[in-house]
């Protein structure tokens, strides 16, 4: 059969052919195009045929990379490695996925090269819509300060953003696609990133399988964690439809912190108030005491002058007298005391070895009608008020000499050392010392573990004044109940004085 | 049958309001054998050893205060049910209560004139001598 000639065949297939099809010379000329290519570029044939390759494509970048790819021979059957931006007459342009087949002679020379061209436009435009649109997201998403991360049903990491990799700690750098929710807490838990489950406590595989419940089995409600460097997290896991999980981790350390110096406040305020109720109650016994006596004395000298008991009214005059006396005591040290109230003003660098040597100076008729052997170390510099560190140091040594025991001569120990941040003074004696009961007693005010004033004189206010003035310093004092020789107390000052208050 | 004298310890660390309380009490009943300690160690130490009829109370001592002191009177098997009335200067009503639920049965202010001091020592001789029963039954009068 010749009436079906394959001539006429691949004629006909060139002319309806829906894509541009060229075909080009050695010399890189056009030599012929179907009219879907004419149509396409919007040139009458005259105006195509015999023009060079050139004219097709949008600018000379182009041309040159198409070059290029040819050289290099580049696979032209994926779209990504074979698309060129082409123009058209009218100048406009089109993305086109090129395809190309040389004719080569028996010599293995190449005669032309047939291109197909289809237009990728829609194709390219979406391809840069959802790229540009995964782009904008990936962009918030690392801009987000919250950590965000999505994992599969088998629990692997599918999404995550920078915060994530910086909430995952000693994690972080390991954090790619693929791990899973269980290693990356394993790896944290182990390089101690949770305080709570550090790798040398007992109770870290219950945290951690506490940890794990949330992740597979969230409750739908946030959690908050302790995370190193004293820093709070909000951890919130959310099941989705599709069975994966995604996770936030919200940073809320200075809420948390706010919240903590909150109830450190509500504990100082009812702690205060306490020691205020304690103090009336205590000042209105003391105050009312002596009263109640110069009361009943004075209507005691009436009955006796009545009787003619002459003796016995001096003896209630006495009496009287004694009890306005300790009445006026009580009032000076009550002044005493309320005029610490905080009012620190002086603050320097006190040398507590000189403050010291003074109290020695001024307690010293005292000390030697006693004596009193001193044994004195080096004492480290404290920041706080001069005036009261001195009243702090004479009340404590005064307490150790004034304690002393009948049959022992006494002596009188003040060492001191700087532990970190903190300062350690330690007063100590070998007098009589004080029952570990009232180790916490002895600093209210107006508490006195001795009866008889005319042995240990005093209205109890010392300690008192002296935890006051330590505690303005934002420091403590305490009876060290493990010394049995006498007493010990034992103050710890902060090196250096916190500007807030 | 004779009646043997009644006794009363008075713990008390003031000694000019002890002195006040024995004046009072020795001179409305004197066959009031009246004992004071300053001290509630001394108070419980003393009880071990001797038998009191009553306890006079202040609260607010130092050492073991007086509630405290309260408590272990009670806790005792020995002295469980002695009487025991809180006399001090506290008038906070949260004292009061406190006194009664240690155990006091019961609690006076401490008076600031000889009548109060007169008043507060009959009452106790009137009530607690001429009315409390001691434990087992027996009557006091025969």
């Amino acid at each position: 059969m010749t009436t079906f000639g394959e001539e006429l065949v691949f004629k006909a297939l060139y002319e309806t052919f829906p894509d541009p099809v060229i075909i080009l010379d050695a010399g890189r000329v056009i030599r012929s195009a179907n009219p879907a290519a004419l149509d396409k570029f919007g040139y009458p044939v005259d105006a195509f045929i015999g023009q060079p390759a050139r004219l097709i494509y949008a600018d000379d970048h182009e041309y040159a990379r198409r070059l290029h790819n040819r050289a290099a021979g580049v696979d032209e059957r994926i779209a990504r490695t074979s698309t060129y931006s082409y123009i058209r007459r009218d100048g406009s342009t089109f993305s086109g996925h090129l395809r190309t087949t040389p004719l080569i002679d028996a010599d293995g020379k190449e005669l032309a090269l047939i291109g197909i061209i289809r237009d990728v436009s829609d194709l390219a435009r979406a391809v840069q819509e959802k790229q540009q649109a995964s782009d904008m997201l990936d962009a918030a998403l690392d801009a987000m300060p919250e950590g965000f991360a999505i994992f599969d049903a088998q629990e692997r990491l599918l999404v995550y953003n920078r915060a994530y990799v910086t909430i995952c700690g000693p994690a972080g750098p390991l954090i790619r696609p693929g791990i899973t929710a269980e290693e990356i807490l394993q790896i944290a838990q182990e390089n101690s990133h949770y305080p709570d489950a550090l790798p040398d406590s007992p109770d870290w595989p219950a945290w951690m399988a506490h940890r794990m419940q949330d992740f597979r089995q969230p409750d739908n409600r946030a959690k908050i964690y302790r995370y190193a460097d004293d820093r709070w997290l909000r951890v919130e896991n959310i099941k989705t439809k599709d069975g994966n999980t995604v996770v936030l981790r919200v940073d809320v350390t200075e809420l948390k912190r706010a919240e903590l110096a909150l109830e450190r406040q509500r504990q100082e305020l009812q702690h205060k108030n306490e020691a205020l109720d304690q103090f009336t109650a205590t000042v209105s016994h003391d105050l009312k005491a002596p009263l109640r006596h110069i009361s009943m004395f004075s209507e005691m000298i009436e009955e006796e002058l009545a009787a003619g008991n002459q003796e016995e009214v001096a003896a209630s005059a006495r009496h009287l007298r004694e009890s306005a006396r300790r009445m006026t005591r009580v009032i000076d040290s009550l002044l005493d005391y309320a005029q610490i109230a905080y009012q620190i003003t002086a603050w320097s660098e006190v040398d507590l070895d000189d403050i010291v040597a003074d109290t020695l100076g001024v307690l010293g008729s005292h000390a030697r009608e006693a004596d009193v052997t001193f044994e004195i170390a080096p004492l480290p510099k404290v920041h706080g008020d001069p005036e009261l560190l001195r009243r702090l140091v004479q009340n404590l040594v005064g307490n150790a000499i004034k304690y002393r025991h009948p049959h022992r001569r006494p002596i009188v120990r003040v060492s001191g050392r700087a532990a970190g941040q903190q300062v350690e003074l330690v007063v100590e004696d070998n007098g009589i010392g004080i029952d570990p009961r009232f180790a916490l007693r002895i600093f209210e005010v107006f508490q006195r573990l001795h009866q008889d004033e005319s042995i240990y004189g005093g209205t109890g206010i010392g300690l008192a004044l002296a935890k006051r003035i330590v505690e303005s310093h934002n420091g403590s004092i305490r009876l060290d109940t493990g010394f049995t020789e006498g007493a010990r107390f034992v103050v710890t000052l902060p090196k250096r004085m916190r500007k807030t208050r | 049958m004779a009646k043997s004298p009644k006794r009363l310890l008075v713990v008390e660390d003031d000694v000019h309001d002890a002195r006040f309380v024995t004046r009072a009490l020795s001179r409305t009943d004197d066959t009031l054998d009246v004992v004071h300690v300053i001290h509630a160690d001394e108070a419980v130490l003393r009880m071990q050893r001797e038998h009191f009829d009553y306890v006079l109370l202040d609260i607010k001592m130092p050492g073991i205060d007086g509630m405290e002191l309260l408590r272990r009177i009670r806790s005792n098997e020995g002295t469980a049910v002695v009487p025991v009335i809180v006399l001090t200067s506290s008038t906070n009503p949260s004292d009061v209560v406190r006194s009664y639920k240690a155990g006091a049965n019961a609690y006076a202010a401490k008076p600031s004139s000889l009548s109060g001091y007169r008043q507060f020592a009959e009452a106790f001789v009137r009530f607690w001598i001429d009315n409390t029963l001691p434990p087992g039954g027996a009557m006091l009068h025969q």
